[in-house]
């Protein structure tokens, strides 16, 4: 053991694995979801860093990484592809924390009916007059794919979400 | 009956519509944490086209809401709490919040030996109160002893806990004596540790605070109020002979002494027997009163019949003396 755990979580992965098939039985997008949290190790020469663990117990008040990724396991080019995350019960989308490279990134406030651009939504505040929306009111994100995925290729996007 | 049905009809509309823009505007936001064991899924669904076939594929990651430990005592008597030497089962109150997610159980600690006060208080000792009051109870709170009946706190709940001590024969007035109330879970008390498996439901308990202290303060007083009355006399012929006729001027010096602050002080004076006041002879430091038990502060026969009333309100011990006057005939 070179390297103290200052901060042990139990690691336990607990993603799962869903496959389609097209018409003639072959595989076409392996997709991957994972939550994820940073710990602080501390190395062996007194220095900390970050890692990232997969998440399987957290607290109040800690952010959860999600990355969900696309792998093109077909021989064809994966067209028009999105992505849609629901931003679980219990957790706030952290800002700003969104990420996903060649994807237009959208959000929703209802829910997932409508999304619209982070600066566009509006919701109705409690004195009844609308206002901007705010992290703790997004319900969603959407990631559409600006370009088909090659085959064999493989892309991720992702999000933070605080546990409340 | 028709109309009256219709006019009720309409009142219900506008509730129902109120709170459906509740519902929709707000999502409903926990004060405190999500409770700990809770299972947090999120679900990613990925639509994409191959040729002119569309298909749909999800993912799910999941993990558990870990216990997060977190105590917060506080102090709830505003200011010292004012006591005398050799006093006895004098009263602190404390207030212990488990502010973490999950049920939680606390040792408590007393020490009243702390640094940077006058005197030590003496044989401090923790009840828990039972019944919600914000006054210990004897033999309806129950003494703390650890181990026995260590409060369990659910997630949010608080506790009143009283500490009582006894105060020495030696300080002097204005000094201060400190006890502290420290309660720390039974789970650990060591921030940023984690104790697997120590939370509800077989989840880990992460110490975020587990432990918390208050300190509250004793201060001795020597408060008290002297009164000196003295009488002036004017007979009808100018001299100072008491008899019927004569004029008596009261004077009443009130000198607040000691440190502190007393509170609602009032000063009442029957009337002596065969006089009569002279009405529009009350006086407060030099301004008049008026007779009527009114906005300003002192009455003759309002409050009480026969009496002289004036209400003094708060006053600062050491502050300077007040003086009432009034003014009485001979029967």
């Amino acid at each position: 053991m070179k390297t103290a755990i200052a901060l042990v979580l139990t690691v336990l992965l607990q993603a799962g694995n869903a496959n389609a098939v097209d018409g003639a039985g072959n595989s076409a997008l392996e997709i991957t979801a994972t939550a994820e949290v940073e710990i602080k190790v501390k190395a062996a020469d007194g220095r900390e860093e970050v890692k990232r663990v997969p998440a399987a117990q957290v607290p109040p008040g800690v952010a959860v990484i999600y990355t969900l990724k696309a792998q093109n396991k077909s021989d064809k080019p994966a067209g028009d592809v999105v992505v849609t995350d629901p931003i679980p019960e219990h957790t706030e989308y952290v800002d700003g924390s969104v990420s996903g490279d060649g994807t237009k990134v959208t959000f929703s406030v209802d829910g997932g009916k409508s999304y619209g651009a982070k600066e566009t939504l509006k919701v109705r505040g409690e004195d009844g007059q609308m206002r901007a929306a705010l992290p703790a009111d997004f319900t969603h994100i959407r990631w559409q794919f600006e370009k088909p995925l090659a085959p064999g290729e493989s892309r991720a996007v992702s999000f933070h979400a605080r546990v409340e | 009956m028709l109309l009256g049905s219709r006019v009720f009809a309409r009142c219900w509309i506008a509730p129902c519509a109120l709170v459906l823009l509740c519902l929709i505007g707000a999502r409903p936001a926990l004060a405190l944490g999500t409770p700990a064991g809770t299972p947090i899924a999120n679900t990613a669904t990925v639509t994409y086209d191959i040729g002119a076939s569309s298909f749909t594929q999800s993912a799910t990651a999941q993990f558990t809401v870990d216990e997060r430990v977190d105590v917060v005592v506080t102090w709830q008597d505003a200011t010292p709490v004012l006591v005398a030497p050799t006093d006895v089962d004098r009263q602190l109150t404390f207030l212990i919040t488990n502010t973490g997610n999950g049920n939680e159980a606390f040792a408590l600690a007393v020490d009243t030996l702390l640094a940077g006060d006058q005197f030590d208080p003496t044989n401090g000792r923790a009840y828990i109160d039972a019944n919600g009051t914000t006054v210990y109870e004897p033999g309806v709170d129950p003494l703390y002893q650890a181990g026995v009946n260590d409060p369990l706190l659910a997630a949010d709940a608080a506790r009143i806990i009283f500490v009582l001590a006894d105060i020495p024969a030696t300080p002097l007035s204005g000094d201060r004596g400190d006890a502290e109330l420290r309660a720390t879970s039974l789970s650990g008390g060591v921030t940023g540790t984690i104790v697997a498996g120590a939370g509800d439901g077989g989840t880990d308990a992460v110490i975020g605070g587990g432990t918390s202290a208050a300190i509250g303060s004793y201060l001795i007083t020597d408060l008290f109020v002297s009164i000196a009355k003295s009488a002036v006399v004017l007979d009808l012929g100018g001299g100072s002979t008491p008899a019927p006729g004569s004029t008596i001027t009261y004077t009443l010096l009130v000198t607040p002494n000691g440190v502190g602050a007393i509170t609602n002080l009032v000063i009442t004076d029957l009337l002596p027997p065969f006089t009569t006041y002279v009405a529009g002879t009350l006086t407060l430091n030099g301004g008049p009163l008026t007779d009527a038990a009114d906005a300003d502060a002192g009455d003759v026969g309002g409050t009480t019949p026969n009496q002289v009333t004036v209400a003094l309100g708060n006053v600062a011990g050491g502050s300077l003396p007040q003086t009432i006057t009034f003014a009485v005939t001979i029967d």
